[in-house]
């Protein structure tokens, strides 16, 4: 059980984060990452050691992940609205985005637009949003995306052109991205 | 260098991580093409935006709600781990036994009581067989089938019918004096239906009352003891084996008296052996003949 404390400890945060880049609120991710940790708890015996550990860990959580947003009930949580048509300021029920904790610093406006950003990512296919958000994220390497998701790296690269271009084309009409 | 080539390597581009030769071409590539050059500018502040991304750490009692969750899970697991295959197996074999024995332990019981009843065409055709002349040939056939009867006796099943031939040269008057009041009460447990039908041979000396009895035939019994079809009868059969047992000792005094008596019973296996040991006794007992499942008691003359 110490042992096991001791890689809690060590990931803990890296799993919240990735978990939290996937789901989008801090409950939600709290949640999945015990879940991971219970999950690597009781399957630690079948751990053959045939990857890194980290790699183990990270390829349980984004299937974790990947299962959460594919389920129903988190679908129904999510608010879901189009980012062409964002609502109007006097709307009597305004768009809740999820754990931005907005401040009224100078930040703000940046943090609006990486809000803005993840909300597009939420609205791409699952794999698309796997590949985004290990690679610019995690910044994760390609080697380290290409072990996790088993994809090959021309494979890789051609995704995850595909799906900056979506991407791109979500983003340009509400941020002014083409400068 | 070609749009979607490009595409790939603009990542790479902006981070520099591309040989000095490819750098150039692309960006000879983005100094022609506009729609590289949107791509190219988007790429740029996209992860110019995202850098400033925060790491979230996760909450203080993480580790704590973990264990939590383990235990939680670890309970549930325990539970289900209760109902494992091995003992689900075993649940099931006894939902199997108590189910066969719910459905086919009735059927059987069925099927015994079905046995101790005596069909009338039986009756009609042990009658006709008795009368014949090629019975009394049989009859008069010494035994030597022990082998055989025992054979049958452990095969068949456990009831069998007894047909008891008796012949004897008494008077009518006394056969009835010690048969009827004989007769089984039916508090016993069972029905028991009596007739009887002999023929009497003439004694020489005879009073005017036994000579008006005379021309009768007087059968002397077929016994018919129908078991109520019931499972819950079961007990009634006990009774009825018990009621088998103690008519050995009064169907001997019948024999005893009667003439050509011929008694259709059917008997449990367990009160048949009595029944004949006790006939043995007498030394009345000319030959046991044991059919399929009719066994054939005949007495010496």
């Amino acid at each position: 059980m110490a042992s096991f404390d001791e890689l809690v400890m060590k990931y803990k945060d890296k799993i919240f984060n990735l978990c939290y880049n996937f789901l989008g609120s801090e409950s939600e991710a709290e949640d999945m990452a015990q879940d991971v940790f219970v999950k690597v708890y009781h399957s630690l015996k079948s751990f053959k050691g045939l990857s890194l550990f980290s790699t183990w860990l990270y390829r349980i959580t984004v299937n974790t992940c990947k299962n959460r947003l594919r389920s129903l009930s988190f679908r129904r949580t999510q608010k879901q609205f189009s980012l062409n048509q964002p609502k109007s300021i006097d709307d009597a029920h305004p768009i809740e985005i999820s754990d931005m904790n907005f401040s009224p610093s100078q930040q703000a406006e940046r943090k609006e637009t990486l809000c803005l950003i993840q909300n597009a990512i939420r609205s791409l296919p699952i794999t698309m949003q796997t590949l985004i958000i290990l690679r610019d994220f995690e910044n994760k390497s390609y080697e380290e995306i290409m072990d996790l998701t088993g994809l090959k790296l021309g494979t890789l690269k051609s995704k995850l052109a595909r799906a900056r271009e979506k991407l791109r084309s979500k983003l340009q009409e509400v941020l002014n991205f083409e400068m | 260098m070609k749009c979607k080539q490009v595409n790939l390597l603009l990542e790479d581009y902006i981070n520099h991580n591309l040989p000095e030769e490819q750098m150039h071409n692309i960006k000879q590539h983005l100094g022609q093409c506009e729609q590289c050059q949107k791509e190219y500018q988007f790429l740029k502040k996209y992860q110019q935006t995202l850098k400033k991304v925060e790491v979230r750490k996760a909450p203080q009692n993480f580790l704590a709600n973990v264990h939590a969750k383990i235990d939680e899970t670890q309970a549930r697991k325990n539970f289900w781990q209760f109902f494992n295959l091995r003992r689900m197996e075993f649940v099931g074999a006894v939902v199997v036994g108590v189910v066969i024995l719910l459905f086919v332990f009735p059927f059987q019981t069925h099927q015994v009581i079905q046995n101790t009843t005596v069909p009338e065409k039986t009756l009609e055709t042990t009658k006709k067989h008795t009368q014949s002349a090629k019975l009394k040939k049989e009859i008069l056939r010494p035994v030597k089938r022990s082998m055989h009867q025992k054979k049958l006796i452990a095969v068949k099943s456990d009831t069998y019918k007894i047909v008891l031939v008796v012949k004897r040269k008494v008077g009518p008057q006394e056969a009835f004096k010690s048969a009827k009041p004989q007769l089984p009460s039916k508090s016993s447990g069972t029905h028991v239906f009596y007739k009887s039908k002999a023929k009497v041979a003439k004694p020489l000396s005879m009073s005017s009352s036994v000579k008006e009895e005379e021309s009768k035939d007087v059968e002397i019994l077929d016994k018919v003891i129908p078991v109520e079809q019931n499972r819950k009868q079961m007990t009634q059969m006990q009774n009825f084996s018990n009621l088998i047992s103690s008519l050995s000792g009064q169907t001997l005094a019948v024999l005893k008296t009667a003439t050509n008596t011929i008694m259709n019973i059917r008997l449990p296996m367990s009160n048949y052996q009595t029944f004949i040991s006790n006939l043995k006794k007498t030394g009345t007992i000319q030959e046991i003949k044991i059919n399929k499942d009719t066994i054939k008691i005949i007495n010496k003359e």
